[in-house]
């Protein structure tokens, strides 16, 4: 039996690669919460689902005791000596409150019964070292946690944004564990009372991607499917959300909607200034029929606000396609800083500015490399200079440096590494390392990187010996095989360079940068390449937005 | 609490008067709602009842509980308002 791990990653962005990483780490079985994610089956990621824990019969088993405890506890809630606990409350009010808590019992007391019976089926059943979660707030995220922490099981909560405002909801951490992404998020925690020593600084797992320049031609082929031109400029505004997170939130439960409607009337101002410049509009991404962003757009097309979309892609896509990031205190707004795109912070104080200013605080401080907009009246010359001011455009990116440390540590790409090697260290017991992995998944990519390094040695020896073509042939072979080493990209480059195909070689340099945006071979290649192509401004801008971290100027 | 007369706490345990009335800075509604949502469940008859296999069923329930609190004691200190 190898040792198991229950995880409740996968509804977030980087589970998967965290997945992949303990895989290749050691002999472990995956219990995924998520009963419906195919990325696992997508990938050939061997799982079992937790959904077989759960007991059988319950309508026998558990329901007669949830229904008498459900029970129970509404009788205790009417109580005299409960309503006495709390008689500072006015009657209406405690109406309200008790109506309150008879809804929250009745949508989650049972399944947290259950899930916690599915629990301990599974560790009696498997070999349960630990338990992964991105949300450990919620009641079953966090019904799991605390049975786990009685039963000696360790959890680690991989947070899953960079926390701002209100923080009325993250009141505990019930995770044993804490993974944030850089010292910035960690001391946000450790102000929450978390103990420093609970919490490990591995960066965004979900940010991996962006430590390097998105893929050659992905902006055009993502404009391409919106029919969208890729010469002229793209600004899209990622909608905020409301919510009654506080009394700040509650006193302003339109400001995503107030907040929309200053940026699109601005898009509409600018559209009539510059009529080829398109606007996106980015609902939420899980449901939210609170906005209704389609008539929104539809009367602003009405009001002049031309080659206007509403942007459903995926949030990757969705910064590789902007020019200019809008977003309203948002972990959007990091991650197009990330990627390099100028980024506006929209904060309208009228529509409940102070909405942001209270728990944690703030996402973005006065160093960080973001145009904040404070007034409706901002908004349009803001976007104007994060478009056509270049002295704007490079104060933001002489800017970024501060915020991607401050938001995601190193950003070398490895954060799902350093999260996987955390996992694997919660799960080894009395220093006992975990087995080697033996899952075929393992074996089968372990083949292929073995291959892919015969190829490229193959391809080495083409080079040297004059013959570019069949350099290139088998460094081909070799990325066909494996696309995460960014010295077969390289290699790729050099040869094609050789062949006098530059924009091919220029593409191929990128790809490797992509990889690892440290890459010194490839960073000076496409300098080189750059110099041929008469791109060298391009190249230059390139290399200054990636890989910077940790080097001089 | 000064409001709340001396003997009216009589027989309840520490633990819940400490989480009711805990030190917290902030807005009214957010202080009471995160004191009523961190202690409803240490109240003795309703904790014995939303105890499971050594876990509170009512922790577990704060963050679910926690936005419709907020709603109604916010609703609450806008209603007082002059």
């Amino acid at each position: 039996m190898s040792a198991s791990v229950l995880f409740s990653m996968m509804r977030y962005r980087g589970g998967a690669g965290v997945a992949r990483a303990v895989l290749e780490r050691g002999a472990v079985d995956f219990i995924t919460m998520e009963p419906s994610t195919s990325i696992f089956e997508e990938m050939g990621l061997p799982r079992q689902s937790f959904t077989e824990y759960l007991p059988k019969n319950v309508e026998q088993t558990m329901e007669p005791g949830a229904l008498k405890r459900l029970r129970e506890l509404v009788g205790g809630i009417q109580s005299a000596k409960f309503r006495e606990a709390y008689g500072h409350f006015d009657d209406a009010t405690w109406e309200r409150l008790q109506e309150a808590m008879y809804g929250v019992l009745r949508r989650e007391f049972y399944s947290c019964m259950v899930n916690i019976e599915a629990l301990l089926r599974c560790a009696a059943e498997t070999d349960l070292r630990l338990l992964v979660c991105s949300e450990d707030v919620l009641p079953t995220s966090r019904s799991l946690v605390l049975k786990a922490s009685r039963i000696g099981i360790p959890s680690l909560h991989v947070i899953h944004s960079v926390p701002c405002g209100a923080a009325t909801s993250h009141p505990a951490v019930p995770s044993t564990h804490l993974a944030v992404y850089s010292e910035h998020t960690k001391r946000l925690y450790e102000s929450l009372g978390v103990e420093s020593d609970r919490i490990f600084v591995t960066g965004n797992p979900a940010w991996d991607r962006l430590a390097g320049p998105p893929r050659p031609a992905l902006r055009r082929r993502i404009c391409h499917e919106l029919g969208l031109d890729p010469a002229k400029p793209v600004i899209t505004y990622a909608l905020t959300n409301s919510g009654h997170w506080s009394a700040a939130m509650a006193r302003y439960p339109e400001v995503h909607i107030r907040m929309t409607e200053a940026v699109i009337e601005a898009f509409t101002v600018l559209s009539r200034k510059h009529p080829d410049w398109q606007f996106g509009l980015r609902p939420r991404p899980w449901p939210d029929t609170s906005c209704p962003i389609e008539a929104m757009v539809d009367e602003a097309r009405e009001a002049g606000l031309a080659r206007a979309f509403v942007d459903r892609l995926d949030p990757y896509a969705s910064v590789a396609l902007a020019d200019v990031s809008l977003s309203t205190e948002s972990n959007m707004g990091i991650e197009a800083m990330l990627l390099g795109k100028p980024v506006i912070n929209v904060v309208v104080s009228a529509f409940g500015g102070d909405v942001y200013q209270e728990g944690f605080g703030p996402l973005y401080d006065e160093e960080d490399a973001v145009l904040p907009v404070k007034g409706v009246g901002e908004l349009a010359p803001a976007i104007e200079s994060a478009v056509l001011d270049d002295a704007t455009r490079t104060r933001l990116r002489r800017a970024r440096v501060h915020s991607i440390e401050r938001f995601n540590g190193s950003n070398d790409g490895k954060a799902a590494q350093r999260v996987a090697d955390l996992i694997i260290s919660l799960m080894e017991r009395d220093g006992r390392r975990l087995e080697h992995p033996r899952h075929p998944y393992v074996t089968a990519r372990s083949e292929r990187r073995e291959r892919a390094g015969e190829y490229n040695a193959r391809g080495e020896a083409c080079f040297e010996a004059g013959d570019f073509d069949g350099a290139v042939a088998a460094f081909s072979e070799a990325i066909g095989e494996w696309t995460e080493n960014a010295l077969f990209f390289n290699n790729l480059g050099t040869a094609l360079h050789a062949l006098g195909s530059y924009e091919l070689a220029w593409d191929s340099f990128v790809e490797a940068l992509h990889v690892d945006p440290y890459l010194d071979s490839a960073r000076q290649n496409l300098m080189a390449v750059g110099a041929v192509l008469q791109r060298e401004d391009e190249a230059r801008a390139l290399l200054a937005l990636f890989g910077v971290l940790g080097r001089d100027g | 609490m000064g409001e709340r007369p001396d003997n009216q706490d009589a027989g309840l345990p520490e633990e819940f008067i400490q989480w009711r009335d805990a030190s917290i800075e902030g807005a009214k509604a957010d202080v009471d709602a995160v004191r009523f949502v961190t202690s409803w469940h240490r109240f003795p008859d309703l904790h014995d009842v939303l105890w499971y296999r050594d876990v509170n069923l009512g922790e577990v329930l704060e963050w679910a509980l926690t936005p419709e609190v907020i709603a109604i004691l916010a609703a609450r200190d806008e209603k007082g308002r002059p």
